[in-house]
């Protein structure tokens, strides 16, 4: 039988790493919520900056590059996002909805049009791969957005924006504008999480790679109440249960091996489990998605 | 209107639609630099609409703005705030879930994203502005746990804070004790010494008699005229603004000779948010018992607590028409013959996006009697809703409108309509009138008089001391949570009553 020590130092960098496209995904859905605008379009800016970081890297030959430009693609990405909602008023669902379906067809379109392959994209040689710099980088993202929602004025643009535009718009701060950055940056927030699992977890991009961190991470939110800290904490939650599940893939339990699929639902599951224990609704910004 | 060369704002010809109802119609005055201007009308009549406009809220249809002469045209509130001209709204401004502090540290003449939100030197500065207009503000509370009379306070505060040049006030002493409103119009008195101009939008007269150089009335849309405030008294202008006599009568008082009580609050005691309340009294038939106190003294936990609404846990014992309240449940307390004006209608006694005759069962929309063949009876509902709009005579009388679309006076007839349509034993009227226009005052008064003569038991909850001291035969005054002085009407006196709310012992 194989042993599973949860407490051993490779079983907690593994939850690290798998950690990390969350943090960075879940941070950048805080800076939006915060501000007012649901977005459920996570999924759709991580898989933008998944793909761009390795095609950027792989054309450069610099992982750290991809890593940036995989940043500005978020955030460009977002400008379309943000001109949808923040500016035309659509429904954040639909418009998140629709932007997640538009990332799923595009990429494909790409890699075949830049590679003229299937769907992935070449594979950077392995020591160009990043390593838990990047797990640093993005804890250091939460502090600082903790620093910045909880210190700065800007910080309280947001909020309010979130709790009371009125009063924001009575206080001579434009709303539109706070929510156009606060959105612009989570996009490129998002496109970090996407690029640390095409250049940090794994070499390559390949379709579809994300596989619902995006919705996972805004549970993470939901779980942290819409707070930095909390929300890393539950990053972490989900880490735990993803490595968990990568450990116990193929070991037999008792004797019994149970099927790859089964263990792989594992923080499905969870996520499930702990929204419907949780779900602190009231605790969201009043103004959340309200026009 | 003659233009003048002195004038700070000048208004020419604005006009304002609303679909096809015009809020402001050809609408042309000056306001004068380092005046007290009063706008007065009743509510709907268009004065909020002009200062809206002025603010840069909304936009005029027609017409132009000049501000020392200067043509502007304010398309938001931050256009507005460059011309130094500040508002505080009827409806806060605030931000619920932030605390006091909060609230007030996003106003910024300079707002400049990258600074500290928390600097010491900003935060004495507003604390000693606090000090000096004598705001006893909780700064670290969240805003949705104040009373409205502080939230307000919070809001004047934080135009205070500004230096602006032209302070719009927006009926800013609707919720203030006496005593409040004494020093706030003392205040203002003080920032026309300092050089600005004030514009107060009201309708209450005597506030208007006391500080007022200039007053500009509104009747339904339309400027009746600017006039030197030396020129009216109190009785000429309501006559200006209703468009005809209005006398200002005291109710014939008759005290109903009915000792049975309908509403018995015994040694009620408990505990919320580390405060304690003690709630000890009896509402009879066929009176009015007042409750007066300073805002946030815990009569707004008095509905909430009698209807069980929140479920408090409480020693004591509340019997509600010989009813133990508590093993009713707030279901229970719901379907007894008691009709409730919330203190917050648009929060707490109506849906306000659904239209006027649905929100006319809200509330009671379990009867059997709105009920045909196990579905809603909407027709019945409809014209049921049509005959109480007729009688409270409710403008524009159109059911089918959205509660949203009706003016303040109005809202407030459609649920004091829907209350007294099942004929309740115990009335509970929270700041009845509030924001509400001399017209629907008087209605409102008249149907809670009807009640007590009746036999009815009302309880009439009120941070006016003029309405308490007109309606109630009985005045209990609550501070800290506790029931601290009773008054009878015999020996009513305003001075003791304000008093009594301060805490200030004889």
């Amino acid at each position: 039988m194989g042993e599973i020590d949860i407490f051993s130092l490779s079983f907690i960098l593994s939850a690290l790493r798998v950690s990390t496209p969350l943090i960075f995904a879940a941070q950048a859905g805080l800076l939006s919520e915060k501000s007012g605008v649901v977005q459920i379009g996570l999924e759709g800016f991580m898989l933008a900056g998944a793909f761009s970081g390795a095609v950027f890297a792989h054309l450069t030959h610099s992982s750290y590059i991809g890593f940036t430009l995989a940043f500005v693609c978020g955030a460009l990405a977002s400008l379309l996002f943000s001109l949808l909602v923040v500016r035309l008023k659509t429904d954040a669902i639909v418009a998140g909805t629709g932007f997640n379906f538009l990332m799923m067809g595009l990429i494909p379109f790409l890699t075949k049009f830049i590679f003229n392959s299937t769907g992935s994209t070449p594979a950077i040689p392995l020591e160009q791969r990043l390593s838990y710099e990047v797990t640093v980088f993005a804890i250091a993202i939460v502090v600082g957005i903790y620093f910045l929602i909880s210190k700065t004025r800007w910080g309280y643009w947001i909020q309010f924006a979130g709790e009371y535009p009125d009063g924001l718009t009575a206080c001579g701060v434009s709303v539109e504008r706070v929510r156009w950055v606060s959105v612009l940056l989570c996009g490129g927030l998002a496109a970090l999480g996407g690029a640390s699992l095409s250049l940090f977890l794994s070499s390559a991009y390949s379709p579809l790679m994300t596989g619902g961190r995006g919705f996972i991470a805004l549970s993470a939110l939901i779980l942290g109440k819409w707070k930095p800290v909390p929300t890393l904490v539950g990053c972490f939650v989900f880490g735990i249960f993803d490595a968990l599940q990568i450990r116990l893939q193929g070991v037999p339990i008792n004797g019994v091996i149970i099927p790859v699929q089964w263990i792989q639902i594992l923080p499905y599951v969870l996520t499930i489990i702990l929204l419907a224990g949780f779900f602190g609704r009231s605790q969201a910004p009043a103004f959340l998605g309200k026009r | 209107m003659e233009t003048n060369s002195n004038a700070e704002i000048q208004f020419l010809n604005i006009g304002k639609r609303f679909g096809n109802v015009w809020a402001n119609r050809d609408i042309s005055f000056s306001i004068h630099r380092n005046t007290i201007h009063a706008i007065i009308g009743e509510n709907g009549a268009g004065k909020s609409t002009i200062m809206k406009i002025l603010f840069g809220i909304y936009t005029a249809d027609a017409g132009a703005i000049k501000v020392n002469s200067e043509d502007v045209r304010f398309s938001s509130p931050i256009d507005a705030m460059k011309f130094k001209i500040g508002m505080v709204h009827q409806h806060f401004m605030l931000s619920p879930a932030h605390t006091a502090l909060e609230n007030v540290l996003l106003v910024d003449p300079k707002q400049n994203a990258f600074e500290l939100y928390f600097k010491k030197e900003k935060i004495e500065k507003i604390k000693a502005t606090a000090k000096l207009y004598k705001f006893d503000i909780p700064w670290d509370t969240p805003v949705k746990d104040l009373g409205v009379g502080v939230q307000q306070k919070i809001e004047i505060l934080k135009l205070l804070c500004l230096d602006n040049q032209i302070l719009i006030f927006d009926e800013p002493t609707a919720v203030l004790t006496p005593h409040e409103i004494d020093e706030l119009l003392n205040q203002l008195l003080e920032l026309k010494k300092q050089g600005k101009t004030v514009i107060l939008i009201t309708h209450k007269l005597k506030e208007v008699k006391r500080i007022a150089d200039t007053i500009t009335i509104f009747r339904k849309g339309q400027l009746v005229g600017t006039y030197p405030a030396t020129e009216l008294d109190e009785k000429e202008m309501a006559s200006k603004m209703v468009g005809k006599p209005v006398s200002f009568e005291k109710r014939s008082f008759e005290k109903y000779p009915d000792p049975s009580v309908v509403l018995d609050l015994e040694n009620v005691k408990f505990t919320e948010n580390n405060k304690e309340y003690l709630l000890n009294f009896k509402l009879h038939r066929g009176e009015i018992l007042g409750i007066a106190g300073i805002e946030g003294h815990g009569q707004e936990k008095l509905i909430p607590f009698i209807l069980n609404s929140k479920r408090f846990n409480y020693s004591g014992k509340i019997t509600i028409l010989d009813k133990d309240a508590k093993s009713l449940g707030p279901y229970g307390a719901r379907d007894l013959a008691i009709g409730v004006f919330p203190e917050d209608r648009l929060r707490l006694g109506v849906l306000p996006d659904l239209k006027a005759f649905q929100n006319f069962i809200l509330g009671y929309q379990r009867k059997p009697k709105w009920f045909s063949k196990g579905t809603l009876d909407w027709k019945k509902i409809k014209n049921l809703t049509q005959s109480m709009f007729d009688k409270f005579k409710v403008e524009p009388n159109n059911i089918n409108l959205d509660f949203n679309a009706f003016s303040g006076g109005n809202q407030q007839k459609i649920v004091v309509a829907r209350e007294l349509f099942h004929d309740p034993e115990i009335i509970i009227a929270a700041h009845p009138t509030r924001g509400v226009d001399i017209g629907a005052i008087e209605l409102i008064h008249e149907q809670l008089i009807i009640a007590q003569e009746k036999g009815k038991g009302v309880l009439l909850i009120s941070s006016e001391l003029d309405e308490l001291l007109k309606l109630s035969d009985r005045i209990l005054v609550i501070r800290n949570g506790k029931i601290i002085g009773e008054h009878i009407r015999s020996g009513f006196s305003e001075k003791e009553i304000g008093r009594c709310m301060l805490g200030v012992v004889l």
